[in-house]
């Protein structure tokens, strides 16, 4: 049995990283390993992962579902419910190599699926949200099966360990990503375990987190609410699920979500606009010392709580935009960068690939499908 | 004598132990790169060359030595140091200079987030911080003693300051070149505009030495008035449990 994180508090001391290649060129795992592994004091062993977007071009019209079973019998269960809503393409273990610093591993299999179109045309939803609620109900009511990441043409490589053991037992170097980012965990007091690592996912979200949401109740009511299903007891669980609900369902631009999650106080709030956010989405107000890297397919936001109580810095050198809590961290792997800065409180640095417009470009259809749920 | 090490042959742990048993008086450290506590706990009067990244907690603690970062330094520089310089030639992070308590730190660029943040004095100690670019919100917050003067050279068109500058502080001066937005600065501090340069004699000593570290002209400098913040009520919270006027 895998270890359920029996507690919500995860205390800081993390590291967070990201690069990516703005014109969507894609690189390969080297680079965010060497980045993350220079930051390896913030960690101390109990988790590590990383999110890489751009990997299964192959696959590009498929969700690409990482599972993590107990056993075989976890997963076994689990394979007649997915083959009951969707048709699988493709489906093999992912590989790894073995290595004696880590231990404990899950079994780690992956999908390439589209959702049975009888399915969610009878539920009258896209299929998005239709992959979303399935990802929730494993999660939540299948024992020993747990999904990774389920987004397409991305993937979420996590565990138990510093994150460079972490990145070469996913043998990431293997892999070539446009984003890339990272995570090394220390939490204190609460188990690590391979699914409460680093980064956090639905669909092609993924939340790499430094810090502590003190609102995670708050959230977490709200979230519930829209039919979140809040079952991993994490605090960061809630960063991905708040930018799927504003982004997606709620269609927000990001400069919203940004107001939303990370509101200015009241005596700074400078437009009724902002004012009006905070009101109507309070409940999704990020409380408490964070710094984030949110990606998508379409590009990253690295966010700091509004009074930044943890470190972010940021580098550009030509197409790569670099993000991390230690500028050691960035100049491992870029010697030469065209300007280094850390955003103020609340301050997003944004990185979009250079043929989109926001972090989700969402399709008409999906638009629809959102407002009809 | 002189001692030359090159980061990338030690580990951190390693270094840091080659660097403290050096019985040279100056010590030269290339490529660094996110190593912490450099220079930390040192109380003698050497002197450190650095060049590179350096980590967090770059001289915490310290008690007279000079050092010399060509670089950018992270979160903590000077965390918590009463004697000895040291002088940044690039930026560095958020809580530079915490619970500073003596000695001086000399940043030619930006600074982040709480610079200064529970700075103190006492008898003949009194730490002083002085900062070429622009600082973060929080600047001098629950200061309790000592200078800061940010000159915000580099941004011309930007406040020198962030938001919440001198919350909760009650001793201490910070000085700002130019006039700073009202709205960013803690209800309780007193904002004054000096034009003569004859009011600005307590930190000239303090702009000169400044200048010359990073070769800036001192009519640049002084081209601007200077805004001096101090505090109205030393006991901000005195009215807040007991309901008694201090």
């Amino acid at each position: 049995m895998l270890r359920r994180e029996g507690d919500i508090r995860i205390p800081s001391g993390c590291a967070i990283a990201a690069i990516m290649n703005r014109k969507g060129e894609r690189f390969n795992g080297q680079q965010i390993l060497a980045s993350i592994a220079a930051m390896h004091q913030r960690s101390n062993g109990l988790g590590g992962g990383f999110a890489a977007y751009g990997i299964y071009p192959e696959y590009r019209d498929y969700f690409a579902l990482h599972i993590f079973y107990d056993d075989d019998g976890a997963r076994q269960i689990c394979e007649r419910y997915l083959q009951h809503h969707f048709r699988i393409k493709h489906q093999e273990p992912v590989p790894v190599r073995q290595s004696r610093r880590i231990a404990g591993a899950p079994l780690i299999w992956r999908y390439f699926a589209r959702p049975r179109e009888d399915k969610f045309y009878r539920e009258h939803i896209g299929e998005e949200e239709f992959v979303a609620r399935v990802v929730m109900t494993i999660n939540a009511d299948l024992r020993g099966a747990f999904v990774a990441s389920s987004g397409k043409n991305m993937a979420a490589f996590k565990g138990v360990g510093y994150p460079e053991d972490i990145g070469e037992y996913y043998r990431i170097e293997e892999y070539q990503a446009y984003i890339w980012t990272a995570h090394g965990r220390f939490p204190t007091n609460t188990p690590g375990w391979w699914g409460g690592a680093h980064p956090f996912t639905l669909l092609d979200w993924s939340v790499v987190h430094n810090g502590e949401i003190s609102s995670y109740s708050t959230n977490r009511r709200f979230l519930e609410m829209y039919g979140y299903k809040i079952s991993l007891q994490t605090d960061t669980e809630v960063i991905a699920y708040a930018f799927d609900f504003l982004m997606r369902r709620q269609g927000l631009c990001l400069n919203d979500v940004v107001d939303v999650v990370a509101s200015p106080f009241w005596s700074q709030l400078e437009e009724e606009k902002q004012a009006r956010l905070r009101r109507k989405y309070s409940g999704l107000l990020l409380n408490g010392p964070f710094s984030i890297i949110v990606a998508t397919n379409n590009g990253l936001v690295a966010l700091n709580d509004r009074i930044k109580l943890r470190p972010l810095v940021a580098a550009l050198q030509d197409e790569f935009l670099y993000v991390a809590s230690e500028e050691a961290a960035i100049r491992v792997v870029a010697q030469r960068l065209d300007r280094v800065w850390s955003p103020g409180g609340g301050e997003p640095i944004v990185g979009l690939l250079h043929d989109k417009k926001g972090l989700l470009d969402v399709a008409p259809s999906a638009i629809q499908a959102a407002q009809s749920a | 004598m002189m001692a030359v090490f090159d980061a990338v042959e030690y580990n951190h742990h390693t270094l840091l132990e080659a660097m403290n048993q050096s019985p040279d008086e100056e010590i030269e450290v290339l490529n660094l790169n996110g190593q912490r506590y450099l220079g930390c706990g040192w109380k003698n009067h050497k002197s450190l060359i650095l060049h590179g990244t350096v980590g967090n907690n770059l001289g915490a603690f310290c008690e007279g030595p000079t050092i010399l970062l060509y670089g950018n330094g992270q979160e903590g520089v000077g965390n918590t140091m009463s004697a000895g310089e040291i002088i940044v030639h690039g930026r560095v992070g958020d809580i530079a200079g915490y619970s500073m308590r003596g000695g001086s730190l000399y940043i030619r660029d930006d600074a982040g987030y709480r610079l200064g943040i529970h700075m103190k004095a006492y008898q003949d100690k009194s730490p002083l911080i002085v900062v070429g670019g622009r600082s973060g919100a929080f600047l001098g917050e629950y200061m309790a003693g000592g200078t800061i003067i940010i000159l915000g050279l580099n941004d011309p068109g930007f406040s020198p300051i962030g938001p919440y500058c001198g919350t909760g502080m009650y001793a201490g001066e910070i000085w700002l070149r130019g006039e700073v937005p009202s709205n960013h600065v803690a209800d309780n501090i007193k904002a004054e505009v000096f034009q003569e340069k004859a009011r600005l004699e307590v930190i000239m000593p303090h702009l000169q030495r400044f200048a010359a570290c990073f070769g800036y002209d001192m009519s640049i400098i002084l081209d601007k008035p200077f805004t001096r913040l101090t505090v109205v009520d030393k006991r901000i919270f005195s009215r807040l449990y007991t309901g008694f006027a201090g």
